[in-house]
Order: structure tokens, then sequence, then C-alpha cells
């Protein structure tokens, strides 16, 4: 007797979420990838970066990144909780 | 033959659109996706098209999208017209070509369905082992867009003529199925019988293997498409020239033939959860060699022994769905297979490229395509056994107005 989640057969299930995990994975890995890429070429992110470690710890410099992520990365970075 | 062709050619276009447009690879190969998933989604659509109105009238209805299709590409200069001309056009196209045909060769088989599923697989893997060098030749002297063109033209002609000799059934022509025994009353499928189509649906959706069937294609096609994609590239990484590597992926597809003829005849004589376990398993281990292949004998070693194990690891599907479902209308559960199918090719053919760019190689895409391939090897060895029909007696099932 096969198992079954929502009705639908364990085999058939297990494929589907395993398969959207390592899509959600690499779509987050590769928005990372792209924003981090933006902000190390991005002057003013690598002065604030400058900034932040020759302040003191109580200092309130965001280090947030000053690019503009595309929808999609914001996405698929809110989606990944690995990245 | 001439539905693959095109699509499994689509690395012989890429060069020249973009130099005459520059655009990105990325961009160009975009469109393979488009038309891989789209073919995907109308699966099930092209399959029910061709249980309502038989294969016939959808082959009709899919070679005039094809020739349409091929027309519009040859006069774009814009990406999104090639996105809408060759993803979606020819992706209905390709869907209307691919599902509806299966079953419409198995209406002419009552034994022996192996030798029938056979010869038609083979075709399409003769298809793009013809279709590559073809395409290349006509590329240089015609130019892309004649290239496209003059395959339409092509089509056409071909298209026309064998729709013409084509019948539906074999009562069509007053004969009965191949292997019908003197005497043997021939249940023949009514495939126009929409009410009979869509009862046998509504059952076939309750059984196990109607899904994971569609997912043991999806892991198939992401193993090989990742390979059938970036195995250039990969060569072409090693120092091969884009001719010699070109040459391999030929190699590949022609290595295919003699299996997709041949399996499917094996898997009515040896079983065919065994024979389709063991090209899942060598379509698998096979790849294992590209991780230590830096030679062109290397890459034509691989695209030989892994051509033998691509053309079986699919061809068994129809066999398993005659076991499994027996003569009932076979165009929707082969359309959702092909659902499956169409999008482990999307998804294997664009994963290999994100993995390229975030880690400059492709030893990882190869480890998801063994991994699909050989969960794909346990999905299949758990599946029911192929000895009796699942709903053996949906016709006359209670409730089911067929049996009133």
């Amino acid at each position: 007797m096969h198992l079954r989640v929502l009705r639908l057969p364990i085999q058939f299930v297990s494929v589907v979420v395993i398969s959207a995990a390592l899509i959600i994975y690499l779509l987050g890995w590769s928005a990372q990838s792209r924003v981090e890429g933006r902000n190390q070429s991005n002057p003013e992110s690598v002065f604030r970066s400058h900034l932040v470690m020759n302040q003191p710890t109580n200092a309130h410099i965001t280090t947030e990144p000053d690019v503009q992520k595309q929808s999609w990365e914001r996405l698929v970075l809110f989606i990944c909780p690995l990245h | 033959m001439v539905g693959t062709s095109i699509r499994m050619a689509f690395g012989v276009f890429i060069d020249p659109l973009s130099q005459t447009f520059a655009w990105d690879q990325g961009a160009i190969t975009l469109a393979y996706a488009i038309n891989s998933v789209v073919s995907a989604i109308s699966s099930p659509a092209a399959g029910w098209i061709g249980d309502r109105y038989g294969t016939r009238k959808a082959m009709t209805l899919g070679g005039v999208l094809f020739i349409a299709g091929m027309i519009v590409t040859g006069v774009i200069d814009h990406l999104w017209q090639f996105y809408l001309a060759f993803g979606l056009l020819l992706g209905i196209a390709q869907a209307i070509f691919l599902v509806p045909l299966v079953p419409g060769v198995m209406r002419w088989y009552r034994r022996q369905l192996g030798w029938g599923m056979g010869i038609m697989m083979a075709s399409w893997g003769l298809g793009p082992a013809i279709a590559a060098p073809l395409m290349g030749y006509l590329i240089v002297h015609l130019g892309w867009q004649g290239t496209f063109w003059a395959t339409a033209f092509g089509s056409t002609i071909i298209m026309t003529v064998l729709i013409c000799f084509y019948r539906n059934s074999p009562s069509d022509i007053g004969t009965v199925p191949y292997g019908t025994l003197p005497g043997e009353s021939v249940k023949e499928d009514t495939v126009f019988d929409k009410e009979r189509a869509e009862v046998f649906v509504a059952y076939m959706k309750k059984t196990a293997a109607y899904y994971n069937m569609s997912s043991i294609h999806f892991l198939g096609c992401v193993g090989h498409a990742i390979i059938l994609i970036y195995l250039i590239p990969l060569a072409a990484q090693e120092g091969i020239s884009l001719v010699a590597a070109s040459a391999i992926l030929t190699v590949m597809a022609a290595a295919s033939v003699p299996s997709r003829l041949v399996v499917p005849v094996l898997t009515e004589t040896l079983g065919v959860r065994t024979i389709m376990a063991v090209f899942f398993f060598l379509q698998g281990i096979t790849v294992i060699m590209l991780f230590w292949t830096h030679d062109q004998w290397g890459f034509y070693l691989f695209a030989l022994l892994f051509g033998i194990a691509y053309g079986g690891e699919s061809v068994g599907f129809p066999i398993l769905n005659r076991r499994y479902y027996g003569h009932a209308p076979q165009g929707s559960p082969y359309g959702f297979q092909m659902l499956g199918a169409g999008i482990g090719m999307a998804i294997g053919g664009w994963i290999g490229g994100i993995i390229f760019d975030l880690t400059g190689g492709y030893d990882l895409a190869l480890t998801i395509s063994i991994t699909a391939s050989l969960v794909g090897m346990v999905s299949i060895m758990l599946l029911e056994t192929p000895g009796e029909l699942l709903i053996p007696d949906w016709e006359i099932v209670p409730g089911s107005s067929l049996s009133n």
C-alpha cells in the first residue's frame, strides 16, 4: 500500500519538495552572489565598510548594502532560509 | 523525428543568433527553457486533444503550429519575438507531436508493442543525429533565417505526405491491431468517446502510478538534460573545438538509436521495471566518467556509452502505461508524464548554467545529474508490479456513467 501525503503518493511529494528546495537554494545562492558582487563594486558601500571597521562598537553605522536588489532577488532571499 | 530534431539541434543556432543580434547566450538559451516549459504545460492538453479528436487531427494541428513557428522564427528581430516563436509556438507544437503520437502507435499493437514503440523512439534519436550536422550545413550555406525557412518547407512536405497516409486505428482500414490472435475479440479504444476518456481519467488519477511515473520521468530528464545542454561547453572547457564538440553530441544521438529500438522489445521479455531501472542506473553511472575526462577520445567514449543508456531510459513508459491501464485512452496519463519530463528538461537545461556562474565549473551539475538518475532508478523499483491492471473494472465501477 502506498503512503500518501495530502492524498498524493509520498514518492511524488518527496521528489517535488526536494527539487523545489534545491531550486530555491540555488536561486538564493545566485541572488546573494549577485548582490554581494554589486555591493563590492559599489564605491560607497566599500567606504561604509571601511568606516564601520574603524569605529567604536557602539557606533550606529549601517552596513546594509546600498545597491538595488532586483525583485526576484528580494523574493528568493526572503524565501530561502539559508541566504 | 522532425519535432525532436529542432529542439535537440538548438545549440547550433546559438552562435549565429548571438553574432546577428549581439544577444548573450543566457538570453538565447532562455528560449530553449521556455520551449521546454511550454511543451511540459501543454502536454496534458495535447494528450486530451489526441484522445478527443484522434491522433491524425492532432498531428495536423501540431504540423500547422510547427511550420508557423519555424517561419515566424525566421523573421524575428527582437528577443521577445524569439521567445514567442521558438518558445511558445514551437513548444506547443512539440507537445502535440510527442504526446498523442504514443497512444496513436499503441492502438496499432495488440501484442509486441515493444517493436512499435522501439521504431517510434528510434526516430526520436535519429532525428537529432541527422539534424545537428544538417542544420550546421544549412546555416553555413543559407544563414540561420534560411535554415528555419528551409526546415519549414521540408517539414511541410514530409508531414503532409505522412499525415495523408496515417490512420487513427486499424479498423479505419478494415484490419485489426498487430498481434491479434485468430478469433480474438478486439475491444478497440473508442478514442472519440469524450465521456469514456473523462471517466477513465477520473479513476486513473486515483492511482499512485499516475503521479509516480511523472516524477520518475522528471528525474530521468533532469539527469540527461544537464548532459545534453552542457556537454559541449564542458568539452570546450577542456580545449576541444566547437566543431569536434558538436560531433560528440551527434555520436551520442546516434548511439541512442539502437537502444531506443531494442529496449522496448527487451522490456516485454525481461520485465519493464527491471529494464527501465537498469537504464536509469546506466544513465547515472556513465556520467561519473566526465569527472576524469579531458581528451577528445574520452568524450567520444562517454558519448557512446551515455547515448546507449540515455536512449533506453524513457522508452519503457508507454509499455508500463499499457501494463497498468490496459487499452484505455492513454493520452492523458502520457500527457501528465510528459509534463514531468518537460519540467525536468527545463530545469536540467537551466541548472547547469546557474551552477557554472556560481562555481566556475560543472561538477555540482554532474553530481545532480547522477543523483537524479539513480533516485529515478530507486523510484522505478518501488512502483507497483506491472503484472496486473491497476483499475481493471473502471468501465463497470459502480457510479460510473458507463456502467449504466
